[in-house]
């Protein structure tokens, strides 16, 4: 068993080997990561990826590639175009390479979509490609030479981003700017205007996207309905539930949020009968919906200041157990749609701790147990629903938000991290083994999935851009080959 | 560039489907900045004059109809629910009560004995409603439920529905039973025009029958107080009432189709997803532009004088007027208090056309409010209006307490 912590730590430094192509030359030897990351599990395919590079006007004029190297990432780039000199060159946050706005001006600039630097590490601070990404952006590359005949060649292998985890740069863009980079000043090192700008695109790897129509939808939960050719998903900011139409990818508003018991829904089920079930958050309710959207019955937990009602899981006994991610208690709603509390955790050998503890919640197929994740230990636990008896099945899954169990393989939504995780589980689903964790073609703040034959689909929630920072849209669904 | 490979067999899937949406408003990094806009807005809240007698030559109804009035002294007369029986109900905020009227001398006057309180003791009573012998009433946060007794009586009022918003300054709440069987009740605003802390605030909720649960219907509706759904069509259309202090002439009132799940657009937008230039962009969620907020919401079917203030709607469905009047709606406009020239005071008709969609509204009894000297007065706040059992009208003065009736006797 493998665990990702997938935070960068301070300190070591990771040699970053320069090369001298023609008249380019890389300035600077050194780039810093975090040479105590472990490598990640293999993803489904190679990570390779490659940005085609633009100019304002739409023209591509270069190329660069990207390689998974261990935790870092062997870089290539090759421009033309450019005046002589050093440039200023990054990885920026979103994957758009359209205008958009410059906060400090409030103006739209060239490129201006792809947003600031790319910051895994929350520093806030323009540092040198060396710096610890805590430190500095971690999207802060080494600047590129560009020779007397306007071309820029460089390559280099870097640790503080990759092509997977907190660090991944899939589906970001790779922006060089107009002036050389002084590793120092903020924003962005007085390297001035956006002169090119790709999108980091995973080679050989498809998935379809479902985007959605608001700008402030943060989609948590994700369920199927199948006979309707539908998959549902609402909204943690709003409430708002959107029916996506998974053949036309049209959405249609399911069931307008905020109203009584649904200031927010996050995980998200649907039932034998069609309706949909969704834990209402901080709410602290239970809502369940008809076909048609309109709720059957809201019900509530006992009123508190930290409910946060996280996931359900319909079990094969006809009841739906729900997880509070604050409270140690687990809820089951009982088929005539009466909710209590099921099981107090605090004689458990599950400890509630700060942050959010127990969340993605599944039910074996033989209906013995239930399986939940605690996000902020990378616990897996499963739960007798015979004796309720409570044992730890394996940890490092840390950030584990959505489960979705497919016989015995078990995939764990690590939402943080950026990943999903594949798990291969026993027979009595009393132990398990990481298998692969893929970040798909990039992942924003990834929450639940759901299962839709052979495919899967998986909510970009981006919930981490709900306590500051700007989401990228459109909010999207994506949906990709089981793997 | 590398040749992707379809790992998911998705190709048709990929371009069928994936090019539908329409790109959502991509929110900024900071909120974008709008020019300075100046405005002139006036306070004219017209001297109130008690009703008299007297009054009664100023008010202009169309050729052929009568006006009388048939009673007075009825307090804070608010919406009217009429009984197959001749029997009125009418709802008074102020005072927090239900009266029942009847005119059981056929004499076209509410006499002191033909009138009696039923209700009492609830906050803020407004809108009511029948269905199934049940009486429903909603005031500040909670909708009541009441068994009619034959006599009219009603039982001591039981919660149906509670735990809705504060009222604050919109404190005017209604519903109707739909024709699907559940119960409408709109929520005006407890503010003129920012954004509202409840999200059930500023909305049209849909009720369960029982009353245990509900869901926002639409939202972005400032106060529609007046509401139904057209007898021919079943299109259910609204009257709001647009921002005060915007100027005498923004925003307009409005009259809306309303459907489930949409926004219609306040604060920021109005009439026909026009962007309100005086309402702050920068409270807009998502640090998206006006105009990227309002091309998400629904524009009006048709506009009134601004300030006008909708209070009620019905459809006409009597026998008694000319057959054109048939199936069009009477808005009661209580009249404005901040436009240069007032508003409203006047009973509205939205004619509708053979295609049974709203055409326009022309006032149809006016006169409450007149220009003495450099003064304007009025005698008059009308609120509720329903239809008779004769076919005649009914409407209500909430400021004298004054229940009128209009009548169709043009060809005789």
């Amino acid at each position: 068993m493998r665990l990702t912590s997938g935070r960068l730590n301070a300190g070591q430094r990771t040699l970053i080997t320069a090369a001298l192509l023609g008249g380019a030359a890389l300035t600077g030897t050194g780039l810093a990561g975090g040479a105590t990351q472990p490598v990640p599990a293999p993803a489904s395919t190679p990570l390779k990826a490659t940005a085609a590079l633009r100019d304002t006007a739409g023209q591509v004029l270069g190329t660069a590639t990207f390689e998974q190297q261990g935790p870092g990432v062997r870089v290539t780039v090759n421009v033309t175009g450019l005046k002589p000199g050093q440039h200023g060159m990054h990885v920026h946050e979103y994957g758009r390479c359209t205008p958009g706005v410059d906060a400090a001006t409030n103006t739209v600039v060239a490129f201006g979509g792809a947003g600031g630097h790319f910051d895994p590490g929350m520093s806030r601070n323009h540092d040198d490609p060396q710096a610890d990404n805590h430190a500095g952006h971690g999207g802060d590359l080494p600047m590129l030479t560009v020779g007397a005949d306007g071309t820029g060649r460089a390559t280099f292998t870097t640790a503080k981003v990759s092509l997977t985890g907190m660090t991944g740069v899939l589906n970001r863009s790779l922006v060089i700017h107009a002036q050389p980079d002084d590793y120092r000043s903020d924003p962005a090192g007085l390297s001035g205007a956006r002169e090119r700008c790709g999108i980091i695109t995973r080679d050989s790897f498809s998935v379809r996207d479902y985007p959605l129509p608001g700008p402030q939808d943060f989609p948590e939960g994700v369920a199927v309905d199948a006979a309707r050719g539908v998959a549902y998903t609402g909204s943690a900011a709003s409430g708002t539930i959107y029916a996506v139409n998974l053949s036309s990818g049209a959405v249609s508003t399911f069931a307008e949020g905020g109203g009584q018991g649904r200031a927010s829904a996050l995980g998200l089920k649907v039932d034998a009968q069609g309706r949909v079930w969704a834990a209402g958050g901080a709410s602290g309710t239970v809502s369940v919906l008809r076909p048609d959207g309109f709720p059957v019955a809201i019900l509530n937990t006992p009123k508190s200041p930290n409910a946060y009602v996280n996931d359900l899981a319909p079990a094969p006994d006809g009841n739906v157990y729900v997880t509070d991610s604050s409270r140690p208690v687990i809820f089951r709603v009982t088929p005539d749609l009466k909710l209590s509390a099921w099981l107090d955790l605090s004689g458990t050998p599950i400890r509630y701790a700060p942050g959010i503890n127990l969340n993605g919640i599944v039910a074996t197929p033989d209906g013995r147990a239930l399986l939940a994740v605690q996000l902020n230990t990378g616990d897996l636990w499963r739960i007798d629903l015979r004796t309720k008896a409570v044992r730890r099945v394996m940890g490092g899954l840390t950030r584990g938000d959505g489960l979705l169990l497919d016989g015995r393989t078990l995939y764990v939504v690590r939402n943080a991290e950026q990943v999903i995780t594949k798990v291969t589980l026993n027979a009595d689903w009393t132990a398990g083994q990481v298998v692969a964790e893929e970040p798909l073609n990039g992942l924003r703040f990834p929450t639940t999935l759901a299962a839709i034959g052979g495919d899967l689909i998986v909510a970009q929630g981006q919930l981490d851009k709900l306590q500051g920072g700007t989401p990228e849209t459109p909010f999207k669904l994506t949906r990709f080959k089981k793997f | 560039m590398k040749t992707l490979t379809h790992l998911l067999g998705l190709a048709a899937l990929l371009s069928a489907g994936a090019l539908a949406q329409t790109a959502p408003p991509t929110p900024r990094p900071i909120a974008p900045g709008e020019p300075p806009v100046t405005l002139t807005a006036t306070r004219n809240e017209p001297t109130p004059l008690e009703f008299t007698a007297d009054k009664l030559a100023r008010l202009k109804v169309p050729a052929g109809f009568t006006l009388k009035v048939m009673a007075t002294g009825l307090g804070n007369a608010r919406m009217l629910h009429v009984m197959p029986d001749g029997g009125i109900y009418l709802s008074r905020r102020a005072q927090g009560d239900v009266w029942y009227l009847k005119d059981t001398d056929r004499d076209g006057q509410i006499g002191a004995a033909e009138r009696r309180q039923v209700a009492q003791n609830m906050k803020l009573a407004h809108g009511l409603d029948v269905r199934d012998g049940k009486m429903y009433v909603v005031g500040e946060k909670t909708i009541w439920v009441m068994d009619i007794a034959r006599d009219g009586g009603l039982s001591v009022p039981r919660v149906f529905a509670d735990g809705f918003p504060d009222a604050g300054q919109h404190p005017a709440r209604s519903l109707k039973w739909g024709p699907d069987g559940y119960l409408y009740a709109s929520f005006g605003s407890t503010n003129n025009d920012a954004p509202t802390p409840n999200p059930e605030e500023a909305t049209m909720l849909r009720i369960s029958p029982d009353g245990k649960t509900r869901e926002v219907f639409a939202r972005g509706l400032r106060h529609t107080i007046g509401f139904g759904w057209h007898p021919l069509s079943g299109v259910l259309y609204g009257a709001d009432q647009g921002s005060d202090w915007h100027g005498d002439n923004i925003p307009p009132e409005e009259i809306n189709v309303i459907q489930r799940g949409k926004n219609y657009g306040w604060p920021f937008c109005y009439g026909d997803k026009q962007l309100d230039p005086y309402v702050n962009v920068g409270n807009i969620p998502g640090k998206i532009t006006k105009a990227e907020y309002c091309a998400g919401t629904q524009g009006s079917v048709l506009n009134y004088t601004a300030h006008a203030a909708a209070i009620a709607m019905t459809y006409y469905t009597g026998t008694q007027f000319p057959a054109e009047y048939r199936n069009d709606a009477f808005i009661a406009y209580r009249g404005s208090w901040n436009r240069t020239e007032p508003s409203g005071y006047e009973i509205a008709r939205v004619v509708f056309d053979a295609q049974n969609r709203p055409e326009r509204i022309e006032p149809f009894i006016t006169g409450f409010v007149y220009q003495d000297g450099d003064i304007w007065k009025q005698f008059g706040r009308v609120a509720g209006v329903a239809t008779y059992t004769d076919g005649s009208l009914l409407f209500t003065d909430d400021q004298s307490g004054v229940l009128y009736r209009v009548l169709y006797t043009g060809g005789n």
